[in-house]
């Protein structure tokens, strides 16, 4: 019994002695990591200061700007989250939905067209090649926003040619589409083989076609825009406008990219006889899903926060993007209402934060590669 | 595209001629169908653009359409395929912006010459007078129930309108009248004056001075605008016709003839230097007025000198500042073993992941009102005096340095860190067995280091601060405004928000065409920064060529 109370006891004090002599006077400890502490305190501080302050304000129950309250405020509430939906001078709802719509839309067609040329630059052989690729590393130099007056009046003009779109009775569309899809569904059915899958779903298509262009010529009256027209305060005008940034730094990366996909997949899939849009959409477009991940990120990223041409080209309260709108709303006649200025912030940027922190090491690791290797 | 013709380089393509007809293959098929239909729309475009004089547009569209031909009929040009979609949009949404900018400003288009000539000439017709003896009308006022007004005019020959009356200010309504023989009359006292029309009851002294707005109506008859007074109607003329054959328009109020000058886009009459101008503006090619403006114009050129130097403090100040902190950041992190290293790092990158736009707009929130805002409040906490951050000359600009280097420090650390763990460490290594101290070796052998892997990404980052737009103008909108200047001009506008007050703010008008020289300016620097880059980068391959 007394020896074993003595053993632990001396091994203690035999710890604390050398921790004691191991331990580092204070001085040496601040001049090794201590001031490494004070500097990340003092600058994880700073980039969390404002963000905290605006789940603070968002849950405060007085629209206050104040920062005397502690930041749980008394009374917290989520007040202003439910106003948000309500309050009608403020669409949050519309500008997420249209900011989401335009992003999606554009970054969908943007990463592929992108991949589309960086295939060509990659895979192919042809004169001007590298031509082509220092053209598109020049002109990306000059960002799309720096032509924004030229954009604008493109655009009013626009509106004043096609007018609003194309309106009529939307019944001939579906007539039109009607026959289409059966005259394509025959084209298949003729040259695919007896029981096939693809000779059913051709009959499928017949069908489907034909019963459309029946159902069409029974009432095609109703009058409605089946082609949007293409101008200011449209949504299709500003993807539009967005496309032209398609081609540019995000080819380049793709490019880099499919070039370390081996050539010998693509010699194989030839000698099986595949073409060569087999070739893209088959072989090279899933092999390089990482970066087309990591590309359509940024991109999405990039159009839901673009400003400048969003607030020339959608003026419209209810065609806005929530960036415009947010703007609007903070300077209108509302900027007292600072809970749901800050409910809104939340909302409509936490997602992205998220999205961004997860996809960091990528895009960071991506960018880096890109721009210094240029 | 799925059953595309496949470019068998093995195989001689067959030649389609009508005879295998058959043979031609779907795929080929629908691609001349789609080149048909894409044909079809540009043909029809033509006569539109030509009609618009649309030149630039009218020459990009019709090279295009002949390239998507031959890209997609002549099989040695299919690599270019791949292509196809892509520039389409860099031409028309990049490439054709960019130059048609700089015949923007070569032009005149601004508030009152916004419309082409034949547009100005037809809007300008349109405006009307009441001469000093018109064409008078009886009136008589008809209501109903619901509060509709309809008004019946009676000419001196007899001749009857009806219909709805609109505001004078109101645009003209093409078809508002109707002849009340027409429609369901009732005249039981047969004075020739209908007691009832269409439903409507003709309304007596009393109702009429009830009528809101009684003083600012006008009606359309088919023979031209009336006035409504109280019980007449009078109606106006024309102001203006256009001579076509002599480019001259006619005043016909104040009997004068006003020739168009083509230089200024303006009818102007009488005397073609000091006579007053007649009717609306149109576009017209100036030559370099707007650049010669810039250059020679106190007015114009003050403002300019000023944004531009602000400008290049505003992107060095900001690039110095990120990358400084970035900088020291990096280094303290650089320690393996630092404890809540993963945390720090991802609480600082959190300015990068958070929407740009949100995060202005709170700092805004943050700096403004002089005593009550938060920022203030925490500042006198320290016992320091309310600062007016946003509206104070000094402090604005201390505002966007500081929310810009908030906004773009975590990017710069993060790259940084990247950079220094590229470092061979061996380097380091040698400088301190020759002798080197910490400092010494940070200073001659990291730094350099550390420069010529991240100065491709400086450069960029200058360029992307330089037209950084969106951080001044959800700040301080460019504002405290500067005053003196005739142009919109505030004390933090850097060029691009400059020229974005100038082509768009409703409060002075709409100038593009000085807007746009101004974007040439930024098109120039632009141009430079990227020589720059390019000389630089090439330099910096030559010496670590080998890599």
């Amino acid at each position: 019994m007394a020896a074993s109370r003595t053993t632990p006891q001396k091994l203690t004090e035999d710890a604390r002695t050398t921790r004691r002599l191991n331990r580092r006077p204070f001085a040496v400890w601040a001049r090794d990591l201590g001031w490494r502490h004070v500097v990340g305190v003092l600058g994880a501080v700073f980039a969390m200061f404002p963000i905290i302050w605006i789940i603070s304000a968002s849950i405060n129950p007085l629209d206050s700007l104040s920062a005397n309250s502690s930041i749980i405020p008394e009374g917290a509430t989520l007040e202003s989250y439910r106003e948000l939906f309500d309050d009608e001078t403020l669409k949050f709802s519309t500008w997420i939905w249209n900011s989401v719509k335009i992003a999606l839309i554009a970054a969908t067609l943007q990463l592929f067209m992108s991949a589309m040329a960086a295939f060509s630059f990659s895979r192919l052989r042809w004169k001007g090649r590298r031509t082509g690729l220092l053209v598109i590393l020049l002109l990306q130099m000059f960002p799309q926003f720096l032509a924004f007056i030229a954009l604008f009046l493109f655009l009013d003009q626009l509106d004043e040619i096609t007018g609003g779109g194309v309106k009529g009775p939307r019944g001939l569309v579906w007539i039109g589409f009607g026959i289409v899809l059966a005259v394509a569904g025959w084209f298949i059915v003729r040259r695919t083989l007896r029981g096939g899958m693809a000779r059913i779903s051709g009959y499928g298509m017949i069908t489907l076609g034909l019963l459309l262009f029946v159902l069409a010529l029974m009432d095609p009256s109703k009058s409605t825009v089946f082609i949007p027209g293409v101008g200011l305060n449209t949504h299709t005008g500003i993807i539009l406008v967005y496309l032209g940034g398609a081609i540019g730094v995000n080819t380049w990366l793709i490019k880099g990219f499919m070039d370390s996909i081996p050539f010998s997949l693509d010699e194989s899939a030839r000698v099986d006889g595949a073409s060569q849009w087999d070739t893209f959409s088959r072989i090279i477009l899933p092999l390089s899903r990482p970066v087309l991940a990591v590309i359509f990120v940024i991109t999405f990223v990039a159009l839901y926060n673009e400003y400048i041409l969003a607030s020339l080209l959608l003026t419209d309260a209810d065609q806005t993007t929530f960036a415009v709108g947010l703007q609007l709303f903070s300077t209108g006649q509302y900027s007292a209402k600072w809970g749901q200025m800050a409910a809104a912030g939340v909302l409509g940027g936490f997602p992205i934060l998220v999205v961004m922190l997860a996809a960091q090491k990528n895009i960071v690791g991506g960018l880096t590669a890109g721009s210094v290797k240029g | 595209m799925a059953t595309e013709i496949r470019p068998d380089q093995d195989q001689e393509p067959q030649r389609r001629t009508f005879r295998n007809l058959r043979q031609w293959g779907t795929g080929y098929l629908v691609k001349l169908l789609a080149l048909a239909i894409m044909n079809g729309f540009v043909v029809v475009a033509i006569p539109f653009l030509w009609g618009d004089s649309q030149w630039l547009l009218l020459a990009a569209l019709v090279v295009g359409a002949i390239g998507i031909n031959i890209v997609f009929l002549i099989e040695a040009a299919m690599p270019l395929r791949w292509l196809v979609p892509g520039v389409i949009f860099l031409a028309l949404m990049l490439v054709y912006p960019l130059f048609y900018t700089i015949y923007v400003s070569l032009t005149n288009w601004s508030t009152g010459h916004v419309l082409t000539k034949p547009q100005a000439i037809e809007q300008t017709l349109r405006e009307t007078f009441l001469p000093e003896e018109p064409q008078r009308f009886t009136l008589a006022y008809y209501g109903d129930d619901a509060g509709e007004l309809r008004v019946l005019l009676v000419d001196e020959s007899g001749n009857q309108y009806f219909g709805e009356p609109r505001l004078e200010s109101e645009p003209v309504v093409d078809d508002a009248s109707q002849d009340p023989a027409d429609l369901e009359t009732v005249d039981s006292d047969g004075d020739g004056t209908p007691e009832t029309i269409d439903g409507f009851d003709r309304l007596n002294l009393a109702a009429i001075l009830q009528i809101p707005n009684i003083d600012d109506l006008a009606f359309d008859t088919p023979v031209g605008q009336a006035i409504l007074e109280a019980n007449r109607a009078s109606l106006k003329e024309f102001r203006y016709s256009y001579d076509e054959a002599r480019d001259v328009l006619i005043d016909n109020q104040l009997q004068l003839e006003c020739p168009a000058d083509g230089t200024i886009g303006n009818f102007v009459c009488g005397d073609p230097e000091t006579g007053e101008l007649a009717g609306i503006g149109w576009r017209v090619v100036i030559g370099f007025e707007n650049f010669t403006s810039i250059a020679t114009d106190e007015r114009v050129r003050g403002p300019f000198t000023r944004v531009i130097s602000w400008n290049i403090i505003y992107a060095v100040l900001s690039v110095g500042t990120q990358f400084g902190l970035g900088l020291l950041l990096a280094l303290s992190f650089q320690k393996e073993k630092l404890r809540g290293k993963a945390l720090y790092r991802t609480l600082l990158i959190i300015p990068w992941a958070m929407p740009g736009f949100i995060s202005i707009i709170i700092w805004r929130g943050l700096l403004q009102g002089t005593d009550f805002g938060p920022a203030n409040q925490l500042i006198g906490l320290f016992g320091f005096e309310a600062i007016s951050w946003l509206n104070d000359p000094f402090w604005a600009r201390v505002s966007i340095i500081l929310v810009n280097l908030w906004l773009g420090f975590p990017y710069m650390f993060l790259v940084i860190s990247g950079a220094l763990q590229a470092i061979p460490s061996d380097v380091q290594e040698a400088a301190r067995t020759d002798g080197a101290s910490g400092p010494q070796i940070f200073r001659k052998v990291t730094m350099p280091l550390l420069f010529i892997s991240t100065a491709p990404l400086l450069i960029a980052s200058f360029a992307f601060n330089f037209n950084n737009f969106i951080n001044i103008f959800l700040l301080t909108r460019g504002g405290p405004p500067l005053v003196g200047y005739d142009l919109p001009v505030g004390e933090t506008d850097i060029l691009i928000s400059f020229t974005y007050n100038l082509a768009i703010s409703t409060g002075r008008g709409q100038n593009f065409g000085l807007a746009s020289a101004f974007t040439f300016f930024i098109f120039l620097i632009v141009v430079a920064i990227s020589a720059f880059s390019f000389r630089f980068t090439r330099r910096l391959e030559q010496i670590y060529g080998g890599e």
